[in-house]
């Protein structure tokens, strides 16, 4: 089942700057295989950039991210492309999907991007909603389906190519707190299930709470970053 | 392969999802302006074969002289062809207009796959191939447009001959190829728009912030027309009619690139002195000129047009009532009709080019319009800073353009004959503003829908 093992996703040193302000400033971190992160840290401490650099969708100034073998921040702009395209799952805050896509064709992108045959990539998206509960919905469009389902519609996007990683930014940040918990059981089950790791960008403890691992950056340093037992 | 597996599914949620307007609006400018590109070649083609085979009752009357003045056909082939480059401009700024339109709101979905790992090329070549499209669906329909109406050209006479529906039907390579060039230059379009941008995973972009305006686009003014002038007195067109004409038509094509470079830069100087005013709506207006004059002179540029012809129609002799001779007559009862339907044409185009560019910006401003509500700004201050925005350039450019257009003809040697005079040209102005100022107001229900909160949530 879990394919991904021993595909870890590191960070060596990595630096980045925007003008004046230094977001991060040699950050080293490994993320081992189907391991939970969050990445905590007050708002501009760099936590959100250090995704965005993790994810090959900002290149550090300085220092380098592979993941496993694939050189995430060395590579050119298509490799980075490919590389999330094939190995990655994105859940963000606003869901970030396709509002004109009825949410099966939202699932379904990442595996026809691949270039999967349609019947395979449609497939395997209904049984992910299904999976997340959405069977019945896979015709309604973003705006037809509420905050909560939208999220699930988005975890199963990120999740239906079988990435190494989930990258997860603020994932509840628009949701009440009841859904919020409830988005985040589903992620974790979600991402146990397919044997992927999680990352999660959020300032929200309770959204912490949910993940084995807890980094805190704070002016573009690792802070603190303990492991936590007993975590569902 | 995968891209072109994919804009299909794309095309379909885009439909689906109500951006049907929105569409609709872009191919009905791609409609508009396949009709009027095959009605201008089908123009030129038929005097081009006038003048191979002469009409009868052109010959006749001239009698037994008939021979000697068909070699005068040439000049309508010319004038014609003058009409077609003043004409293309306007046009290709309306399949631009129409491209843009059809790119509003695909900021958001390129964004998101490049997020899933589309690469670059990818999103690029899916945004083209949509406006493509849309560009042959409205080019189609154009076509079938223009076939439908080739009867009512009868109605319209030239050389003291109506125009025949075989005359302007033209061949079909002739047809396929306009369609081809319209499809070719909304890619080339849409593509050029995109290269502007940069689409990261985290967004769009444009690529480098906008700079104002450089001083040397004015230069080009004053350039233009001391060439002109030193230009003139070497014209023999009593002599040399074909290769005058031949110059005359490239002049004018080069006076519109004038136009159209110059005029961005007088809005962005218009802005600056409309910043200087209290009132919220000029102030918002001049600031909104300065961000961005080049898409300020887009929304106008086809009111340019008509105030070049409107000039034109200043300057324009009327042999017709002093002359016996009747060549000269026909040809100036030609040119009259010549211009006044370069002149119809020029209003379409200057109509769907103002209705597309206006209800793109208000479109493209949905989020600040509604912040804007939220905040307790009145709906009617936005409809107050549109007609600042829209009508000041428009009368600028409409005037502007006119004053260079009498100064452009007004130089060409008289044959000695009284002129139209500037009662045409007033009118058609005033028609023009007239036109800018409905097609603001037709964004207005626009505007309200924009400002209105959007509908709860299911949650």
């Amino acid at each position: 089942m879990n394919h991904n093992a021993g595909r870890t996703l590191s960070a060596h040193t990595i630096s980045k700057s925007f003008g004046d302000v230094r977001a991060l400033d040699g950050v080293s971190i490994d993320i081992p295989a189907g391991q939970s992160v969050s990445v905590m840290g007050p708002s501009g401490s760099g936590k959100s950039t250090l995704l965005h650099c993790l994810a090959g969708i900002l290149r550090p100034d300085a220092g380098d991210v592979t993941l496993g073998d694939d050189p995430v921040s060395l590579s050119s702009d298509a490799a980075r492309s490919r590389i999330r395209l094939e190995r990655m799952g994105f859940v963000f805050q606003d869901g970030q999907l396709l509002p004109e896509l009825p949410a099966i064709e939202n699932v379904a992108l990442p595996l026809l991007l691949q270039g999967r045959p349609r019947a395979e990539a449609f497939g395997r998206a209904a049984d992910w909603l299904a999976w997340l509960g959405l069977g019945g919905l896979e015709q309604r469009r973003p705006g037809q389906l509420s905050g909560g389902q939208e999220h699930r519609v988005a975890i199963a996007r990120a999740l239906v190519a079988r990435p190494a990683v989930v990258m997860a930014d603020e994932p509840t940040g628009a949701l009440d707190q009841a859904t919020g918990a409830e988005v985040m059981r589903v992620l974790t089950a979600a991402t146990r299930e397919v044997g992927s790791s999680l990352v999660v960008v959020t300032h929200d403890q309770a959204v912490a709470d949910w993940c084995e691992r807890h980094v805190q950056i704070v002016d573009g340093r690792v802070h603190s970053d303990r492991s936590v037992a007993g975590v569902a | 392969m995968r891209t072109l597996r994919l804009a299909p599914l794309l095309l379909r949620g885009r439909v689906r999802a109500g951006h049907g307007l929105i569409d609709l609006m872009s191919v009905a400018a791609f409609t508009l302006s396949g009709w009027l590109l095959l009605v201008v070649t089908a123009g030129v083609n038929a005097f081009w074969n006038r003048q191979l085979v002469p009409p009868a009752a052109f010959l006749a009357l001239f009698g037994d002289h008939g021979a000697d003045n068909a070699s005068q056909l040439v000049l309508w082939t010319i004038l014609a062809a003058c009409a077609g480059v003043l004409l293309i401009v306007p046009l290709l700024t309306l399949g631009a207009a129409a491209a843009r339109m059809g790119a509003l709101g695909r900021d958001r979905r390129l964004a998101c796959l490049r997020l899933l790992g589309a690469t670059g090329a990818q999103v690029v070549a899916l945004s083209v191939i949509e406006t493509m499209l849309a560009a042959l669906v409205g080019a189609v329909v154009g076509t079938i447009g223009y076939l439908v109406t080739l009867p009512a050209w009868q109605a319209v006479t030239f050389q003291a001959t109506p125009l025949s529906a075989t005359e302007m039907l033209l061949p079909l390579w002739g047809i396929g190829g306009v369609v081809a060039v319209l499809v070719l230059l909304a890619g080339v379009s849409s593509m050029g728009g995109l290269a502007r941008l940069r689409i990261s995973p985290l967004g769009v972009a444009r690529r480098q912030p906008r700079r104002a305006l450089k001083l040397w686009r004015f230069v080009a003014l004053p350039a233009a027309v001391v060439a002109w002038v030193l230009t003139v007195p070497l014209l023999h067109l009593g002599r040399e009619l074909a290769l005058g004409a031949a110059i005359i038509a490239v002049a004018l094509a080069l006076f519109m690139g004038v136009i159209n470079l110059v005029g961005p830069w007088l809005l962005q100087l218009l802005g600056l002195v409309l910043t200087r005013f209290g009132r919220p709506s000029v102030l918002l207006a001049g600031r909104r000129l300065l961000a961005d004059p080049k898409a300020a002179w887009r929304s106008v540029s086809g009111l340019a047009f008509v105030g070049f012809t409107g000039g034109a129609l200043v300057t324009l002799p009327d042999f017709a009532a002093t002359d016996p001779d009747p060549l000269v007559r026909i040809l100036s009862d030609d040119l009259r009709t010549g211009i006044y339907l370069t002149l119809a044409i020029a209003f379409l185009v200057a109509a769907a080019s103002t209705l597309l560019n206006q209800a793109s910006a208000v479109l493209d401003r949905r989020a600040e319009l509604r912040q804007l509500a939220n905040v307790g700004v009145p709906v009617d201050l936005h409809a107050r800073t549109r007609l600042v925005e829209v009508v000041a350039p428009a009368a600028l450019s409409a005037l502007g353009s006119g004053g260079l257009a009498v100064f452009f003809f007004g130089l060409l040697p008289k044959v000695g004959a009284q002129q139209l005079g500037a009662v045409p040209f007033a009118l058609a102005l005033l028609a023009g503003l007239g036109l800018v100022w409905v097609a603001g107001e037709a964004c207005r229900p626009l505007v309200r829908s924009a400002v209105v909160a959007t509908g709860p949530r299911i949650d």
